[in-house]
């Protein structure tokens, strides 16, 4: 051990403890100066963010693994110890309290129970500021640093509300930042407009939704090619936020919306809507292999249209409607399993088609970014606990098999902390490689 | 509806935006991203395509106006977007 008496003009005499230890002020203490005593690492319990997926190994990303392009978390506080094969490392950050997380291709982004925004990743064309490895504070934009509300990161940006305006970073080729231009914010936070009263924000691959507080419309921006904006046309942009198409409801109360790279569904006073690029796959389970132009009424269950929706999950061949009494039903292909009731049996008559009697089914989703052009995996949010299906080959979420999982599986025995806060998204966009983030 | 053809020469063409001064919130763009989707001609030139908004009736959009906040508009029946 060289004598060292100081580092970097640092006075070591001076430095009276490291990660919030005394140094040598007691039995078990740790001198980094001698190297004596014990040093324990402190890692909190509880709170903290879990991640896996995309092929994670124990000890390192696989050379297959487009996670190299994506730090998250803090390496320096990363606690292998706590999960026996390490595919669900606990990550330490500095802040424990996030309400609402949202991973994209390049970058992640998390909101406080004070309303901070924290960020992570690695390019900074779709960061504010530099590029790290661990959370980071987004200070200096908007009216109050306390005041973020929404955010939503995903394939090539980032969309986020502070005290009712909104804010991009990141590519806008399609218009879908809703600035009415496609010109990009690469490196820092722009705003969108000047209105002060945007509540909940969704971006997706090329396309982007949210409401308004002052009465809950649902509005639309980004490529038009696939119907995904709901507009009822695939010619061009919408390159400003557009109300939705309301040929067929009444778009005023939209309490739920959710998306994928091509489509999306809405759910207004219980009612859901779903409007997208079909391919034949009648993920909206309306008999038709027709694309469906704009929102249009679905949920129909043993021929009667259902009206006690509570969310949906979109995925490129399929969707999920969950009712307010927890029960979960699916329409489309189902050839990995992802009903998780041991089939793999389509379901493409005309009808959602419960799966299973169960009460306890929460949230579902396939890609909360919006990025992929197929998926891979499902996660679902059962009593607080998720649950995974799929081919588990694609992310070893669960294992480093190949195989199609076809029952729900537990991807973590614990329950997530209070808030359930997760996002599941897939590494890479189109490569479809599925990764899954939760406090725990 | 209705689809053109135009002729491009690299897969930066396929980046080019234009606007319809009746459509504000839209803007129109090539179907084809990469140049892969186009269709290559004998003389290493490509034909990519794009798409106009025709309406057979007319249509009321509401849209968010950068600088005057909400804004709406009615477009007649016609087609829009068609390239300069």
């Amino acid at each position: 051990m060289p004598d060292v008496s100081s580092y970097n003009g640092i006075d070591v005499g001076e430095i009276a403890s490291i990660n919030g230890q005394d140094i040598a002020s007691g039995e078990g203490a740790y001198n980094p100066v001698s190297d004596s005593g014990t040093y324990t690492e402190t890692v909190p319990s509880s709170g903290l963010i879990k991640y896996g997926g995309s092929k994670y190994s124990a000890t390192s990303y696989t050379s297959s693994d487009s996670t190299t392009r994506f730090n998250l978390g803090n390496d320096i506080v990363r606690n292998f110890s706590s999960d026996k094969d390490g595919r669900w490392p606990v990550v330490a950050e500095s802040k424990s309290d996030f309400t609402h997380i949202s991973y994209g291709r390049y970058s992640a982004m998390a909101i406080t129970a004070s309303g901070q925004l924290w960020e992570v990743g690695n390019q900074s064309s779709y960061l504010e500021g530099a590029t790290g490895t661990s959370f980071q504070q987004v200070t200096g934009v908007g009216d109050s640093d306390t005041g973020w509300t929404s955010v939503s990161s995903s394939y090539d940006g980032v969309l986020a509300i502070n005290s009712g305006k909104m804010y991009y970073v990141g590519a806008n080729s399609y218009g879908h930042a809703g600035t009415g231009n496609t010109t990009a914010s690469y490196g820092t936070f722009a705003q969108v407009g000047s209105a002060t009263d945007w509540q909940k924000v969704v971006r997706c691959r090329n396309w982007s939704m949210a409401t308004k507080t002052s009465s809950n419309v649902l509005y639309t921006c980004g490529r038009n090619y696939n119907y995904q904006t709901g507009q009822d046309t695939s010619s061009g942009n919408t390159t400003s936020w557009t109300a939705i198409n309301d040929d067929n409801f009444t778009n005023t109360s939209v309490t739920h919306f959710t998306s994928n790279y091509d489509g999306g569904i809405l759910i207004t006073n219980g009612e859901a809507y779903g409007w997208g690029d079909e391919d034949g796959n009648e993920r909206f389970g309306l008999n038709s292999s027709s694309n469906v132009q704009k929102p249009t009424a679905i949920g129909t269950v043993g021929g009667s249209l259902q009206t006690d929706w509570a969310s949906a999950a979109l995925g490129a061949q399929q969707s999920f409607l969950i009712n307010t009494s927890g029960e979960l039903f699916f329409a489309g292909e189902n050839g990995y399993g992802y009903t998780g009731d041991g089939t793999t049996t389509d379901h493409k008559a005309g009808n959602y088609v419960q799966v299973g009697s169960a009460t306890d089914y929460e949230r579902a989703s396939f890609d909360d970014a919006g990025q992929a052009t197929t998926n891979y995996s499902c996660i679902k949010q059962r009593g607080g606990k998720l649950y995974f299906t799929g081919i588990s080959y694609y992310g070893h979420i669960i294992d480093v098999s190949d195989s199609i999982v076809t029952t729900d599986t537990l991807v973590n025995s614990s329950s997530l902390a209070a808030g359930n806060v997760w996002a599941t998204t897939t590494q890479g966009g189109g490569t479809a490689n599925p990764f899954l983030a939760a406090i725990y | 509806m209705a689809t053109y053809t135009v002729v491009i020469s690299t897969e930066d063409d396929l980046l080019e935006n234009w606007s319809d001064a009746n459509t504000p919130n839209f803007s129109f763009s090539y179907n084809e991203v990469e140049l892969s989707e186009c269709t290559e001609n004998a003389d290493g030139t490509y034909t990519a395509t794009y798409d106009t908004l025709e309406l057979t009736s007319s249509r009321t959009y509401t849209y968010i106006h950068a600088a005057n906040g909400e804004t709406t508009y009615t477009l007649s029946a016609g087609e829009y977007g068609i390239k300069p």
